[in-house]
């Protein structure tokens, strides 16, 4: 199939890109790299009246780092941060991250950003972004708002972007001496949709566990420094609060045994790399 | 740039292989089609149109890029190549085009020509890559007729043509 | 083919193996004239977590009489290998219990990619068949036949199980290495 009718616009400011928002609301949708958006046009799965192409303002085009957040705009292709120099010193789990999302040909040319907003269940930057404690940072004519990543992804790739607001960037925290990091995830094929992925953060006082692909949106939890069967039974709790479904690719048991077994596996070598 | 409309076709225009190429489309068409109907370069082809399969792999800015993923339009004032742009000269194959044909690396030849941009691509950055890394990055391409085998072993060989040239250069 | 001037002698001889008779009364019929054959043997390693599978060595032998052009056979040989990889592992025609068809994009009916097919070991056993001018056989998709059982075969081995369905998913395999799941609130 191909895709239905629609107006584009090159946003050449951010007012432009605002204005159109504010005026077409749930009609519009903004357009980054395209590599999730583009299928959901040819399927017609999207049908929006205008794409607001956002890829022309060389004020989103930045990735910023001050030593304490990164902060990623909008235009940053998956690629391009991938191969910032900085990346595996500066956050080693987004480092960690972003080989697993999609291929190497769809990275060159898909945003971080546009993975945050479209908030596919499995993917794993949104995964990283909740792990991390990460935050949106979200724009409208009216009015900037910064949203944490913990009460961004509110369901099946839905989010708290408003239909009149984009994302500018996210901003994630840089490691900090002390901390670790594993990223875990299970797919059919390599590059695949997670079946089950794991985001763990050790810090001094315990651990963040992130897990995607089992909800319907990725799903945090921060425990002390459990073992042994403290730690079985809090990723068991887990793996049932998940809600896991039957699929064509796995079945809830398999799921929920993998949050075990991978979040445990990410547990224990997350406090492995604390320095 | 102003709002094009849906209903109306408008001008795109980039450059394509090296020269610049103008055609009119709406803009909800997508490059693969732009490509292979507007500008008559059937050589890009269209294996699912949902960005798996890797067959419409162009190169657009210097990276690789599925065409079937890009509208159009966002193309406009982009450098863009295909595989009609790969033979140095009518008759005459590329070294990565030669090492596919000498290791059979293609046999009914739909996914070749998005493999062989893919890898234009990966082995300008990557000049001595092993087996793994190839796996790892041809891994966004399906084929079914060859099962991969020697399409590994050409770009390992092309790898290696590629080094010595411009060790002689 | 002589020359002479601009003209041209061609000849053209059309030949029928003798074997190759038409159908009976009975409808029965020898449709092949001679016959390929491969023996395949496998080591395949199964994770005892998630229930991968890893084809760690894979060796096809081919009989198809006389090879006439190796590269073309060796693409023949590794092509089917690769798509019967994909029967055995991941391609599936999967229907939900109401009839909706669930693996009709390529993000759900899985191809198997680079990072999923080995090279296999071709080797050649060059049996000459009586009945072809040039003792040569046939090859092609054979491997569409034998790899997929070759490798339910190892993989019911290594779990010791005697049944098993294709393809042999992650979880279908993980199901038969794990015990039965607890209920809720019992680890």
């Amino acid at each position: 199939m191909k895709p239905a009718r629609f107006d584009y616009l090159r946003a050449g400011t951010l007012a432009e890109a605002h204005a159109t928002l504010a005026s077409e609301g749930e009609d519009a949708r903004v357009l980054a790299g395209g590599q999730s958006l583009v299928p959901m046009l040819s399927m017609r799965m999207a049908r929006p009246k205008v794409l607001i192409d956002i890829m022309h303002l060389p004020q989103l085009a930045k990735i910023e780092s001050d030593g304490n957040t990164i902060h990623i705009g909008a235009g940053v292709r998956q690629a391009k941060l991938l191969a910032w120099p900085e990346i595996h010193e500066r956050q080693p789990l987004l480092a960690a991250a972003l080989p697993w999302v999609g291929h190497a040909q769809t990275r060159s040319r898909g945003t971080v950003c546009g993975s945050v907003a479209h908030a596919d269940p499995s993917a794993e930057i949104p995964l990283a972004l909740l792990a991390l404690k990460g935050a949106i940072h979200l724009s409208s004519r009216q009015r900037q708002r910064r949203v944490p990543a913990a009460d961004f992804f509110t369901g099946m790739m839905s989010t708290a972007r408003n239909d009149d607001e984009l994302i500018e960037a996210v901003e994630v925290p840089c490691h900090t001496p002390g901390h670790g990091y594993a990223f875990h995830e299970f797919g059919r094929r390599h590059g695949d949709f997670a079946i089950v992925a794991c985001a763990a953060v050790a810090h001094a006082d315990g651990v963040r566990l992130a897990i995607g692909g089992v909800a319907d949106c990725p799903a945090v939890r921060d425990y002390p420094d459990l073992t042994d069967t403290a730690l079985d039974d809090a990723l068991e709790g887990f793996s049932w609060e998940l809600d896991a479904r039957d699929d064509l690719h796995a079945t809830e048991s398999f799921r929920r045994n993998l949050v075990r077994q991978l979040g445990r596996a990410a547990i224990e070598e997350a406090r492995r790399c604390r320095a | 740039m102003p709002r094009l409309s849906a209903d109306a076709r408008h001008r795109i225009r980039f450059k394509l292989n090296g020269r610049t190429v103008e055609a009119d489309a709406e803009p909800r068409m997508l490059l693969t089609d732009f490509l292979r109907h507007n500008l008559a370069m059937t050589g890009t082809h269209v294996g699912c149109e949902h960005g798996v399969c890797g067959a419409c792999t162009v190169e657009i800015d210097g990276v690789p890029a599925r065409a079937c993923l890009t509208l159009a339009v966002q193309a406009d004032g982009s450098d863009i190549r295909t595989i009609e742009g790969l033979a140095p000269a009518p008759g005459r194959l590329s070294i990565l085009q030669e090492a596919f044909r000498r290791h059979h690396a293609l046999q009914c030849g739909f996914c070749t020509a998005g493999i062989l941009l893919s890898l234009e691509c990966y082995l300008r950055d990557n000049p001595s890559p092993n087996e793994a890394a190839l796996r790892d990055y041809l891994g966004g391409h399906l084929c079914r007729c060859t099962g991969y085998v020697p399409i590994i072993a050409a770009a390992l060989d092309a790898a290696a043509r590629l080094r010595e040239v411009h060790k002689l250069a | 083919m002589v020359t002479e001037g601009n003209q041209a002698l061609r000849e053209t001889v059309f030949w029928t193996p003798p074997e190759l008779t038409p159908p009976t009364d009975a409808d029965e019929v020898n449709s092949s004239l001679c016959h390929g054959f491969i023996f395949d043997f496998c080591g395949v390693e199964v994770d005892r977590i998630t229930g991968a599978v890893r084809v760690d060595k894979y060796v096809t032998m081919h009989d198809c009489g006389r090879v006439l052009h190796p590269g073309m056979v060796a693409g023949q040989i590794t092509g089917g290998f690769a798509q019967g990889v994909g029967a055995a592992l991941y391609e599936e025609f999967a229907y939900s219990p109401e009839g909706a068809f669930l693996t009709g994009t390529f993000v759900d009916y899985l191809l198997p990619t680079t990072t999923e097919v080995p090279a296999p070991t071709i080797l050649h056993v060059e049996t000459l068949s009586p009945f072809t001018p040039l003792g040569a056989k046939g090859v092609g998709e054979g491997n569409c036949m034998s790899t997929p059982v070759c490798l339910a075969n190892a993989v019911a081995d290594a779990l010791g199980i005697a049944a098993i369905d294709l393809p042999m998913t992650p979880s279908k395999l993980a199901a038969h290495i794990h015990p039965p799941e607890h209920a809720r609130g019992r680890s």
